[in-house]
């Protein structure tokens, strides 16, 4: 039998048990992805107002990023014990670069003529943010979204294994009983899940983009 | 009482001195125009007055408020701004764009539809336009729409730091018809800064020539075309001061009242410049000109002699 019958056939058997896994990555990933884009917003805008925190906050999410997945999920494990709660601090730690570093490029990288004439005109600094440069900045903040999301979704399947939970679970059990067909089934559903979010925020993120030019 | 009034203003940049001991009364209803050599300090002197800036020494009253003491907030809305980049914010149409001062204040009571209309159409726009983006527009158009949005709140003094430097020279001119009839129409109090000398002497009603952060000459059009100040500024004028007096004096302004019969002459408008009076002489059409008003009405007579005899009453 075929290795496509196979997954077929499993996917067909015990599709409830694929779709709760399904469920509980959704979860999971939006739960982090929240988390990420509220901090990670606040922290861009944050960052833009004081160079120096910005220099050091890029710094340390920059170090965090390139600390290997595993490693990070089996430190945590250490500190906040097994379970949902480590598996969010670990995708948020990861999903924090890309939204930071989008936002503050986003906002520091207006035309300082527009801001210039936007205070000349009596706008104050709050007024300057939500009704000038947020909205300017915020195709470059989506793109960083639209990475960022992308990214959870795929390392959600690693959070099963400090026992999160999640289409991870099937791509487990797959690999500690032998059984290719359930690692494969699991893997698939992950990128089905990525890539259909993705073509989704990509008509949104040409939509936000399509308004203007500069210039 | 002047509108704006600057009192030894000294401003410096890193050790640099860019304005010193500058005192300056502009006059309600003036179109001032601030002219002098890149560097000297017209941009600093503009952002001054809507406290962008603020001097090292010296106080700045705006309606004899002294403004370090005010709420820059309020002063800068009741300020037109309008740079030479325009500033429109791209993400926001025309309609946003001209509303964006009066939907600052804190009752956010955005313009009615008929007042936004009439600006637009005031600048020479169509309503089309009011749904486009910035992006959609050419660099005149957008130029004219950064005059809208800074007449939108309807300010008391528009401050302009070379509006109309980056269009091409037959916009520019069109421009600057305009900005003279809606000033002549509003009498708004502008101050508008430039490097141009022509376009100084055709829209200032009043002229600031600054040299090396102090004023040099402050005068009206007639001052600085016949007599100006010092070695500075005759050097700095060249002779382009003459050609705009030639290219902007309405024939109307300088000729003659009628001392006798002149109806032999040809006739030219009181609104064509005096260049193409000028013209029509050299070309040996005549030795003089009639000069006419709109209704046809003969009011004048025009020759080589009223230039230099203006020249004379000028000095005087």
């Amino acid at each position: 039998m075929g290795i496509i019958a196979e997954i077929i056939k499993l996917f067909i058997e015990r599709t409830s048990f694929f779709m709760d896994l399904l469920v509980q990555h959704i979860i999971l990933s939006g739960i982090s992805i929240a988390i990420i884009t509220v901090i990670g917003i606040s922290l861009g805008i944050l960052m833009s107002e004081n160079k120096p925190l910005a220099a050091t906050l890029l710094m340390l999410t920059n170090f965090l990023y390139t600390i290997p997945s595993i490693a990070l999920f089996g430190f945590l494990v250490a500190i906040t014990g097994i379970g949902a709660k480590s598996a969010i601090i670990a995708l948020v730690i990861y999903g924090l670069l890309p939204i930071i570093r989008n936002t503050y490029v986003g906002l520091t990288e207006i035309d300082p003529q527009i801001i210039d004439a936007a205070l000349g005109m009596g706008s104050t600094e709050f007024q300057l943010m939500s009704k000038v440069k947020f909205p300017m900045a915020l195709p470059i903040i989506f793109a960083g979204f639209r990475n960022m999301v992308v990214m959870t979704i795929a390392l959600a399947g690693i959070a099963s294994f400090i026992g999160a939970g999640g289409l991870g679970v099937a791509i487990w059990r797959g690999i500690t009983t032998n059984y290719p067909a359930m690692t494969i089934t699991g893997s698939l559903l992950v990128a089905l899940l990525a890539i259909v979010i993705d073509i989704i925020l990509g008509v949104i993120e040409k939509r936000i983009g399509g308004i203007y030019h500069e210039g | 009482m002047p509108i704006i009034e600057l009192k030894n203003i000294t401003k410096s940049y890193k050790g640099k001195l860019v304005l010193d001991e500058i005192s300056l009364s502009l006059e309600r209803g003036e179109f001032y125009t601030l002219i002098g050599s890149s560097g000297a300090g017209k941009t600093t002197l503009l952002r001054l007055i809507n406290g962008l800036e603020k001097p090292d020494s010296g106080s700045i009253y705006v309606d004899g408020k002294d403004i370090a003491e005010s709420d820059l907030i309020c002063l800068r809305r009741n300020i037109g701004y309008v740079i030479q980049s325009i500033g429109l914010f791209p993400h926001m149409t025309i309609y946003d764009n001209i509303n964006y001062v009066p939907s600052l204040s804190k009752d956010g009571k955005a313009l009615r539809r008929e007042r936004v209309n009439e600006l637009i159409k005031l600048v020479g726009l169509q309503e089309s336009d009011l749904l486009k983006y910035p992006s959609q527009l050419s660099g005149g158009q957008k130029q004219r729409v950064g005059v809208a949005r800074a007449l939108a709140a309807s300010p008391d003094v528009i401050l302009m730091d070379e509006p109309f430097g980056a269009v091409d020279d037959i916009t520019r001119h069109h421009l600057q018809d305009e900005i003279l009839s809606i000033h002549a129409m509003l009498g708004t109090t502008i101050l508008f800064v430039t490097h141009d000398i022509e376009e100084a002497i055709k829209l200032g009603t009043r002229i600031i020539i600054l040299n090396e952060g102090k004023i040099a000459q402050l005068g009206s059009r007639h001052d600085i075309i016949f007599a100006p100040k010092n070695d500075f500024v005759q050097e700095f004028l060249g002779n382009k001061n003459y050609v705009a007096y030639l290219t902007t004096t309405k024939i109307g302004d300088v000729c003659d009242p009628i001392k006798e019969d002149i109806s032999c002459y040809p006739v030219i408008s009181s609104k064509e410049p005096i260049i193409e009076g000028l013209r029509r002489i050299m070309n040996g059409e005549a030795e003089a000109l009639a000069v006419c008003n709109s209704e046809s009405q003969i009011i004048g007579r025009y020759d080589l002699g009223c230039d230099k005899r203006l020249r004379a009453n000028c000095i005087k």
